[in-house]
């Protein structure tokens, strides 16, 4: 289980700067990081299905002007964590649980993301002091962001997916059936309220953030 | 012009090395995105190797158009190569003009970002995205009952090649012509019919989308009775939208609903 987590938070770190940091090249998008996460546990259908799932679900989570949309990488590993490790029974294997998780700790996430990003300024200033030339403090300061981006989100997925496991361990094993088997019964519908967000971003061209 | 000398012209964009250093520094754009200055440091980093040759014989000029670069700037990141193009372009005529440029550079960044970022984030992200995403899930909803790995391969390179050639040509082509014509490049911007584009884009989508829901209701749920109840939560979700809720809300709304129906037995 430790491995898995590990796994999970270092390829979720990594993909995770191109959410924001580096490139912009929808590699960090749920469907290609869940279906990554899939190939790695050798179930390529079920990840996929959570990437399509996810993916749309965040489809109107945009970073339109200065909205900071939930973090979709951070979602993803959170979703794969969940759904995939430590799982000894197949009724575990919830679609509805893993993306309840992933939304949490994705709030979380972004609660302590705009804090960090308000704070990360004195990083720059940091730089300055070290290197008397701006070029190489610039320089500097953007290798060093992106160092510190990775072992940051690397930290946060790995305490959080092991949390989150954990919790999930719980509910499974204290919730009642009848609430379990309404958790179950929803995973059939996941795709259709995904199907309807997209629907709504093209009818009425709204965006809704989170 | 013929059309040969306009290809001709146009390929010899990608001989520009000017305009591969800006394509690729243009990638850290967003690389210390902070709340004071939102993408200053990334520009400053985008244009740092093009400020260097400048003011190569002069570290305090230099240093003073890098501080001239750390103000507040943020644009949509696809686009900052055009507006670096033009920054660099005054950035060099300020060696021989006799203008105070410590005014003018900043104006033209600020007015140029805010338009361009206005223009790439209603297209970019407001409709290439989306769509790009409802393309790339489309396979899943078609071949749901026979997914294969290849399918799964197919999606993603489908999903990432269309959204990137996109968007990569733009990040490209737009330093580059800003290298080549300068202000004149803003002159071809202007007659992209990007509203209409956008527009066609959304009813695809909107087709694409109707056409999955059915699709999936008739075919892939198994039952008459799950096909039901399918239809029932479609109205509840659609119901939600249309109220403006929140996707956590619908979320939760629905799995409520499960959870009820799922405890009397009806599901």
């Amino acid at each position: 289980m430790v491995e898995q987590i590990l796994l999970i938070s270092l390829i979720g770190s990594v993909f995770s700067l191109d959410v924001t940091f580096v490139g912009q090249m929808l590699l960090s998008r749920p469907l290609v990081l869940l279906t990554v996460f899939g190939f790695c546990f050798n179930a390529p259908v079920e990840g996929f299905t959570l990437g399509v799932i996810l993916e749309l679900i965040c489809i109107d989570m945009l970073p339109l002007g200065v909205v900071i949309p939930l973090d979709a990488a951070i979602m993803s590993s959170i979703t794969a964590g969940v759904f995939f490790i430590g799982v000894a029974s197949p009724v575990v294997h919830n679609k509805t649980i893993a993306i309840l998780f992933a939304f949490i700790v994705a709030m979380s996430f972004h609660v302590y993301d705009l804090w960090f990003k308000k704070k990360s300024s004195i990083f720059f200033d940091y730089f300055q002091a070290i290197y008397k030339h701006l070029d190489r403090a610039v320089t500097g300061v953007i290798v060093g962001n992106i160092i510190i981006i990775v072992i940051r989100n690397f930290v946060f997925i790995a305490l959080s997916l092991g949390f989150a496991c954990f919790l999930r361990d719980i509910i499974f094993t204290f919730l009642p059936d009848m609430i379990l088997n309404g958790f179950i019964a929803f995973d059939v519908f996941l795709p259709l309220l995904s199907l309807v967000i997209a629907f709504n971003l093209d009818k009425f061209k709204k965006i809704r953030v989170w | 012009m013929t059309i040969y000398s306009k290809l001709a012209d146009f390929a010899s964009l990608f001989k520009l090395k000017k305009a591969w250093i800006l394509f690729f520094r243009s990638f850290f754009i967003q690389a210390y995105w902070n709340r004071e200055g939102l993408q200053n440091i990334g520009f400053a980093f985008t244009i740092l190797p093009f400020l260097t040759k400048i003011y190569s014989k002069n570290s305090e000029k230099l240093n003073a158009a890098i501080t001239r670069h750390l103000d507040y700037f943020v644009t949509n990141p696809y686009l900052v190569p055009l507006v670096a193009a033009l920054v660099i372009d005054k950035e060099e005529s300020s060696l021989t003009s006799e203008r105070n440029m410590d005014k003018e550079i900043p104006m033209i960044k600020k007015y140029l970002s805010s338009s361009l970022a206005a223009i790439g984030d209603s297209f970019i992200w407001g409709c290439l995205r989306p769509f790009n995403s409802i393309i790339g899930c489309m396979l899943f909803f078609v071949c749901f009952k026979n997914i294969t790995s290849n399918y799964i391969v197919l999606s993603i390179i489908l999903y990432l090649l269309l959204y990137n050639s996109v968007t990569l040509n733009v990040r490209f082509l737009c330093g580059a012509a800003g290298i080549r014509y300068k202000e004149a490049v803003l002159q071809y911007l202007k007659k992209i019919p990007l509203a209409k584009i956008h527009h066609v884009l959304c009813l695809i989508g909107l087709a694409i989308t109707s056409f999955l829901i059915l699709f999936f209701i008739i075919c892939n749920v198994p039952t008459v009775k799950l096909k039901l109840f399918s239809a029932l939560f479609l109205i509840l979700f659609v119901s939600l939208k249309i109220l403006e809720q929140s996707t956590i809300k619908i979320f939760i709304s629905g799995l409520v609903l499960c959870v009820i129906l799922t405890a009397i037995g009806l599901l």
